[in-house]
C-alpha cells in the first residue's frame, strides 16, 4: 500500500514543477544550491581528452618509454640470474659486499618461489626504478631552482603543500580520467606521492651551503652555472640523497595503491589473494614484497644512516612527508628584532576630500541594493527559473530589488559587499590611517569600486535569455537601483582615483626598475582566458519535462483507486503502475546551451572580456612601459586589479546567481568558470606590486634636518 | 695598465654607502647621508650602516692597510671592491671600471683577471682537497689541470703546506686553514689582492714569516693588496699606508708614522695608544747638530762649549766620534782641579744610525749619555740626547691627553 502511493508520488513530482519557495532550513534548499562542479569538471576532462590528446601523449611518453624499457624489454625479459647478479654488483657499487650478499639472498628467495612472483618480483623492482627515476628527473631540478630562486620557492611551496594534504585517492582520480588505468597513471600518481620531500629537501640543501663559501667561488670569478655545480650540488648532496631514499621509502609504501590502478607487479598478487582469501598465494606474496623492498631500501640508504629496520623508516618518511628537514637534524634559529612603534601619516585635508567622495560613492552603491533592480520579471535569472516563467505575465508591474532572487540577485550581493569593503576602506583609513588590514586603503578602494561599476554596468547591458519569457510577458525592465549602483560606482571610482593621487602610501622597499614581462604576460593570458571563456559555455539548459498524457493519467488514477479498495491484489497493481511508468517520456525543453557572447545568450562574456581589455590596457602604464615611477606604478596596477577583479566578478556572480534561483538542469558552465580563473589571474599579477605599498610612517623630521643636534636629544626621546 | 679617468689611483672609492636590511634607499639612507651616527640611524630605522660616506684610494702597487674595531665596516668596504655586496650609493673604481656597475660575464671576468681574495673565515670548500681548493682560481680561468696542480703545489710550498696537498680542509688546523685560504689567492696570481684578517689565525712565528712572505711578493710583484687586520704592530710593518674606520666611514688616512704621531681624532688617539710611537720616531728627527768640540780644547774651554747640553763628541780627523764629554765627567775632573781633557773623555758611548728608530735605542738610552749619531762613512752627524728622546714622545703624548680631555672633560 505504502510503497505504491511512494510510486505514484514520484510519477507525480516528474510532472508537477515545484514552484513553492523553500526555506533555508530545508534540506530541498540543498538542491536549489547544487554547485554544478561536478559538470564544470566533466565538460573540462572531456575538453582535455579531446582536445589535448597531443599533450597528454607527450606527458605520458617518458613514463612509457621507461616503463617499457627497464620493464618490458629488460628486467622482465633476462635470465632471473642475470637480474640478480645485476641487483647485486649495484649493491655492491653504492653500498658494500655485505648488503650485496643480502641482496643476493634475498632475491634468490624471491625466485625460487616460483615464476609467477618472480615475473611479478621483476616487474616491482622495474616500477619503483622507474618511479624513483622520474621523481630524481623531476624533482632534484625542481628543488634546485626553489633553493636558488626563492620566487619559484614561494610558487611551489603551496602546490606542494596541496600535493601532500590531499589523499592519493582522490588525485589518483584525474590521472585515471586523461590516462587511463594502467603502469603509465599508476607510476605518476607514485610520483605526485613521493616527488616533494626530494623537493623540499633539494631546496634546504642548496639553501644551506654556507653563504661564503659561495661567495669564495664567486670571488675567483666562477659563474652561476660553476657556482651551483661545484659548490652548491656537492655541499647539498647528504641532503639530496637523504630526499632520494625518502622517495624511494614512500614509493615502495605505494605499491598498494599502484596495484589498485593496474599497476601489476607483486601490490596485485597480494590484493588478489586478499581478495581471494588464498592463504598460500598471499603469503608467498608477501614474503617476496617484503624482500624487494628491503632490497631496495638498502640498496639506497645512506652509509653510516641510521639502520632502524625498513617499518619503522617508513613510518617516519610518513610522518615526516609535510617537514622531511627535520630528517635532516639542523637547527635553523630565527631571532626576529623588535622595532620601536612608529607612527603613521594621518590623513591630511588634501587626502580628505577624495576620501568622502569614495565614501560617498560606496554609500549610494549600497543603498541601490534595497532599491528595484529589475522590474516586471527577473532580469538575469527568470529564465533558469520556472517558477518565474510559468507565472507569465503575473509578475508585470513587480518590481525586485538588488538581492532577490528575480531582481539582482548576486550581482546585488556583490554590488553590497563590495560598497561595504569601499566603504570600510574609507572609515578605517581615516580613522586609524596604516593600521587596518592592508587592503582597505585607497588601493583597496579603487579596485572594489572599479568592480561595483563594471557589475553594475554589466547587469544593465545584459539581456535576457530565451523567448519563453516573450510568452505574453513584458519585458523586465532595467530598475532605478541598478542605474544607482553604476552612478555609486563611478563616483566611487573617481574618489578612488583621487585618493589614490594624494594618498600617502609609499612602497615598502624600490620597485624593480625594469619592465615587468612577466606580469604584463600574467595579464595578456588572463586574457586569453577570459577570451576562450567568452566562447565557451555559460548556461547549459538541459532541463526536461515528464509528459503525462490524460490517457496514462487516467490509468494511474484507476490503479490508485483499485488498490484503495480493500483486498486489492497490490503485487499486480505495482506491477501495472511500474510498466506504466516505462511508457513515460522524458522531452527536453531546455534550449541546450549558449556561449558568453552569442545573441542567443546574455552576453556577459563579451562584457566581462571588455573589462579584460581595460584592464589590459591598464597594465601596460602598470608593467613600467611608460615611466617607472614608484607611485604610478602603483595607482595603474590598482587599476589593472579593478578590471580584473570586474571581469572576476562579474563571471562569479553570473555563477552564483544562476546556483541560487535556477531549476535543476539549468547550470553555468565551463565558460564562467574560465573567466572567473582569467579575471583572477589578472588580479594577481598585480599583488606583487601592490602588496609593497604600505602607509608612510611619520617620524620628526628634525632630524634630518639638524644632524648635528640630533644625537643627544634624539636619544632621549627614544628612551 | 689602463688607469682611466680617475687620476694614478688603482682602487678608488668615492661616497660609498651601504645600508644593510629591507630598504637600503629609504630612511635610514637619507638619515646617513644627513651626517646621522651609525647607532642613531640603526635606532631610528632599524636598518645598518655599513659603509658611512668611505672615500679613499689606493696605487698600484700599494699596500693598504685597513683598521679599525669590529663591525666598523672593513670586511664590507673589502667586498665591494669585487661586488661580493652591492653598495646602496656611490662609485668604486678599479682599474677605470666602476665595478657596481658590472654584470654577469663581465662580472666574472673582471674577478677572474683581476682580484684575489683571502676570506676572514677561510671559506674553503669542504668537499675539495686542499691542492683543489688553491687550485681553484686557475680551474675557473680555464688552466689545464697539470699546469694549475704545478701552480698550486708551488703556493702551498709558500705558505709551509706542500704536504698537505691532498688533504681535507677539515683534516687541518684553523691556522693551516687560513694559510690555504691564502695560498688560493696567491695562486691566480692576481694584480690585487684583498686580505680580510689573512694572518688573523697564525701564530708569531709563522705570521712573521708569512708578512715577510708577503713583502717580498709585492716588491717583486708590485701586487696592489687591500689588507685589513686588527695587529697595529703588523700593519705598521707591512702597510704602505693605513687607514682607521670607524662606524663606516674614515676617521684618518695616513702614513703608519702619521697615524701614530699625528692622530687625526681621539678614537684614532685611543686606538694607538698602547702603540709604542718610537717605533715610528726615527732617530734624525730627536738628534740636533753636533758641536764636536776641538781636541786641542782645555777642559773647561771644553764644558763652556757643552752648555747645558749632556754632552758631546770629540771627532778625529774623518769626522769619526772617538770619545765623548759629559758633563757630569767634566765636572767631576774639574773638581779634582784637572783641566785635561782627555782625562774626562770616555770610549764607551754608544753610536747608532739616523734611521734607526728610536724604539732601537731605549737601551742605549737608558744609560743617560748621549748617543752619538753615525752616518754609513761612520761619520758624525748628530748627538741624540736621551732627554730628547723623551720630549718627542711627550710632545705625542700630550696631544693625545688633549684627546682625552676632549672626551672625558
Ligand atoms: N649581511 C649583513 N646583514 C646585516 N648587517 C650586516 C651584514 N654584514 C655586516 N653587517 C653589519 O655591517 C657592519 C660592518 O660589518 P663588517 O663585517 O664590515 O665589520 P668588520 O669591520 O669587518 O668587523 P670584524 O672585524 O668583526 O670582521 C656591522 O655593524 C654589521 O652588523
Ligand atoms: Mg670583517
Amino acid at each position: 500500500m505504502s510503497s505504491l502511493q511512494e510510486t505514484s508520488t514520484q510519477l507525480a513530482q516528474g510532472a508537477v514543477e515545484a514552484s513553492e519557495t523553500v526555506s533555508f532550513w530545508d534540506n530541498l534548499f540543498l538542491d536549489e544550491w547544487r554547485i554544478p562542479f561536478g559538470d564544470w569538471m566533466e565538460q573540462a576532462v572531456f575538453w582535455v581528452v579531446n582536445k589535448m590528446s597531443p599533450v597528454l601523449d607527450v606527458v605520458a611518453w617518458p613514463f612509457e618509454f621507461l616503463i617499457d624499457l627497464i620493464v618490458g624489454k629488460f628486467l622482465a625479459s633476462i635470465p632471473w640470474f642475470w637480474v640478480v647478479l645485476l641487483m647485486m654488483a649495484l649493491a655492491a657499487i653504492i653500498r658494500n659486499i655485505r648488503v650485496a650478499s643480502f641482496v643476493g639472498v634475498a632475491l634468490f628467495i624471491c625466485g625460487i618461489l616460483g615464476g609467477d612472483y618472480w615475473m611479478e618480483t621483476a616487474r616491482t623492482i622495474g616500477f619503483i626504478f622507474v618511479a624513483v627515476l622520474m621523481c630524481v628527473i623531476i624533482g632534484i631540478p625542481v628543488g634546485i631552482a626553489c633553493g636558488r630562486v626563492d620566487g619559484v620557492w614561494m610558487a611551489v611551496r603551496p602546490i606542494l603543500d596541496g600535493m601532500q594534504v590531499i589523499h592519493s585517492f582522490v588525485y589518483m582520480l584525474p590521472f585515471i580520467f586523461f590516462w587511463g588505468i594502467g603502469e603509465v597513471s599508476a607510476t605518476m600518481v607514485t610520483m605526485v606521492f613521493a616527488v616533494p620531500p626530494l623537493i623540499r629537501l633539494t631546496n634546504l640543501g642548496i639553501r644551506q651551503v654556507p653563504e661564503d663559501v659561495q661567495e669564495a667561488a664567486r670571488a675567483y670569478g666562477a659563474s652561476e652555472r660553476r657556482v651551483l655545480l661545484d659548490v652548491q650540488i656537492p655541499l647539498a648532496r647528504p641532503a639530496i640523497m637523504t630526499g632520494v631514499n625518502q622517495t624511494l621509502l614512500l614509493s615502495i609504501s605505494m605499491l598498494g595503491i599502484a596495484a589498485i590502478m593496474g599497476a601489476g607487479g607483486l601490490g596485485k598478487l597480494l590484493f588478489n589473494a586478499i581478495s581471494n582469501q588464498d592463504i598460500s598465494k598471499g603469503a608467498s606474496a608477501g614474503l617476496a614484497f617484503l624482500l624487494v623492498a628491503l632490497v631496495l631500501d638498502r640498496t639506497s640508504q645512506r652509509e653510516g644512516s641510521d639502520s632502524a629496520h625498513l617499518f619503522r623508516r617508513i613510518r617516519r618518511a610518513w610522518a615526516h612527508r609535510r617537514n622531511p628537514e627535520a630528517l635532516l637534524e639542523t637547527t635553523g634559529e630565527n631571532a626576529g628584532s623588535e622595532l620601536e612603534e612608529a607612527e603613521y601619516a594621518s590623513v591630511e585635508s588634501a587626502e580628505r576630500l577624495p576620501l568622502m567622495l569614495t565614501f560617498a560613492g560606496a554609500v549610494i552603491a549600497i543603498q541601490s541594493v534595497v532599491l528595484p533592480w529589475s522590474t516586471n520579471a527577473g532580469k538575469l535569472s527568470s529564465y533558469g527559473r520556472s517558477s518565474d516563467v510559468s507565472l507569465d505575465g503575473s509578475l508585470a508591474g513587480r518590481s525586485f530589488n538588488g538581492m532577490d532572487a528575480s531582481g539582482g540577485s548576486w550581482f546585488g550581493v556583490s554590488v553590497l559587499i563590495l560598497g561595504l569593503v569601499v566603504a570600510l576602506s574609507a572609515v578605517v583609513s581615516y580613522f586609524r590611517p596604516g593600521r587596518g588590514p592592508r587592503f582597505l586603503a585607497a588601493d583597496g578602494a579603487m579596485i572594489a569600486s572599479v568592480s561595483v561599476t563594471a557589475l553594475a554596468a554589466a547587469h544593465i547591458l545584459a539581456r535576457p535569455i530565451g523567448d519563453r519569457l516573450l510568452d505574453g510577458a513584458p519585458d523586465p525592465g532595467t530598475g532605478i537601483g541598478v542605474i544607482l549602483a553604476l552612478v555609486g560606482g563611478v563616483i566611487a571610482s573617481l574618489g578612488a582615483v583621487r585618493w589614490m593621487w594624494l594618498s600617502r602610501r609609499a612602497p615598502f622597499r624600490p620597485l624593480t626598475k625594469k619592465i615587468s614581462w612577466s606580469r604584463l604576460l600574467a595579464v595578456v593570458i588572463g586574457l586569453l582566458m577570459l577570451f576562450a571563456g567568452m566562447f565557451g559555455v555559460w548556461n547549459s539548459d538541459e532541463r526536461r519535462e515528464t509528459i503525462v498524457d490524460d490517457e496514462i493519467q487516467a490509468q494511474i488514477d484507476e490503479l490508485q483507486q483499485e488498490a484503495e479498495e480493500p483486498g486489492a491484489n497490490l503485487a499486480a497493481i505495482s506491477a501495472k503502475l511500474i510498466s506504466l511508468r516505462s511508457q513515460l517520456y522524458e522531452e527536453v525543453t531546455g534550449i541546450g546551451t549558449s556561449d558568453g557572447v552569442s545573441a542567443k545568450g546574455h552576453r556577459l562574456g563579451l562584457w566581462a572580456l571588455i573589462s579584460g581589455c581595460l584592464a589590459l590596457l591598464a597594465s601596460l602604464p602598470a608593467v613600467g612601459l611608460f615611466g617607472r615611477e614608484d607611485r604610478w606604478l602603483w595607482r595603474w596596477n590598482a587599476a589593472t586589479a579593478g578590471f580584473g577583479a570586474g571581469a572576476a566578478m562579474i563571471a562569479l556572480s553570473w555563477i552564483l546567481t544562476t546556483l541560487r534561483s535556477a531549476d535543476t538542469g539549468y547550470v553555468s558552465g565551463v565558460g564562467a568558470f574560465l573567466a572567473f580563473v582569467g579575471g583572477a589571474v589578472i588580479v594577481s599579477s598585480t599583488v606583487p606590486v601592490l602588496k609593497e605599498f604600505k602607509r608612510e610612517r611619520v617620524y620628526d623630521d628634525e632630524i634630518l634636518d639638524s644632524p648635528a643636534e640630533a644625537g643627544p636629544s634624539a636619544s632621549a626621546v627614544s628612551n | 695598465m689602463l688607469m682611466g679617468s680617475n687620476g694614478d689611483a688603482l682602487i678608488r672609492l668615492e661616497e660609498v654607502y651601504k645600508i644593510y636590511g629591507p630598504q637600503p634607499r629609504g630612511r635610514a639612507f637619507d638619515l646617513a647621508k644627513a651626517g646621522l651616527s651609525k647607532d642613531e640611524v640603526q635606532r631610528r630605522s632599524d636598518h645598518v650602516v655599513g659603509l658611512n660616506n668611505l672615500n679613499f684610494s689606493v696605487d698600484g702597487g700599494e699596500i693598504f692597510v685597513i683598521m679599525g674595531l669590529s663591525g666598523s665596516g672593513k670586511s664590507t668596504a673589502l667586498r665591494s671592491v669585487n661586488k661580493l655586496l652591492v653598495t646602496s650609493y656611490g662609485k668604486v673604481w678599479v682599474d677605470g671600471v666602476d665595478v657596481q656597475t658590472l654584470q654577469g660575464r663581465e662580472l666574472q671576468a673582471f674577478r677572474r683577471e683581476k682580484m684575489g681574495m683571502v676570506f676572514q673565515h677561510f671559506a674553503l670548500f669542504p668537499h675539495r682537497s686542499v691542492a683543489d681548493n688553491v687550485a681553484y682560481g686557475l680551474k675557473v680561468q680555464g688552466v689545464p689541470r697539470d699546469e694549475r696542480q704545478r701552480a698550486a703545489m708551488e703556493a702551498l710550498e709558500l705558505v709551509g703546506l706542500g704536504a698537505y696537498a691532498s688533504n681535507l680542509p677539515e683534516e687541518c688546523s684553523g691556522g693551516m686553514q687560513q694559510r690555504v685560504g691564502l695560498a688560493r689567492a696567491l695562486a691566480s696570481d692576481p694584480d690585487i689582492l684583498l686580505m680580510d684578517e689573512a694572518f688573523s689565525a697564525l701564530d708569531p712565528l709563522i705570521r712573521s714569516q708569512m708578512q715577510d712572505e708577503m713583502l717580498e711578493i709585492q716588491s717583486n710583484l708590485k701586487k696592489t693588496i687591500l689588507f685589513i687586520t686588527h695587529d697595529l704592530n703588523e700593519a705598521l710593518k707591512i702597510g704602505d699606508r693605513v687607514c682607521i674606520m670607524k662606524d663606516g666611514s674614515i676617521d684618518q688616512i695616513g702614513t703608519a708614522k702619521q697615524i701614530l704621531t699625528e692622530p687625526a681624532t681621539a678614537y684614532v688617539a685611543d686606538f694607538v695608544q698602547d702603540v709604542d710611537q718610537g717605533r715610528v720616531i726615527e732617530v734624525n728627527e730627536a738628534m740636533h747638530e753636533p758641536t764636536p768640540i776641538g781636541r786641542e780644547m782645555s777642559l773647561s774651554e771644553a764644558l763652556a762649549a757643552i752648555g747645558d747640553r749632556a754632552g758631546e763628541f770629540i771627532v778625529d780627523d774623518n769626522g769619526s766620534p772617538i770619545g765623548l764629554l759629559t758633563l757630569p765627567d767634566g765636572l767631576r775632573v774639574k773638581s779634582m782641579g784637572n783641566d785635561n781633557l782627555a782625562a774626562a773623555l770616555r770610549q764607551d758611548f754608544e753610536k747608532t744610525r739616523p734611521d734607526a728608530s728610536l724604539s732601537d735605542v731605549y737601551v742605549a738610552a737608558g744609560r743617560g749619555m748621549p748617543i752619538a749619531v753615525v752616518d754609513d762613512g761612520g761619520q758624525l752627524i748628530g748627538t741624540l740626547d736621551p732627554r730628547m728622546i723623551m720630549e718627542k714622545l711627550g710632545e705625542v703624548e700630550r696631544l693625545m691627553d688633549d684627546f682625552e680631555r676632549q672626551v672625558y672633560l
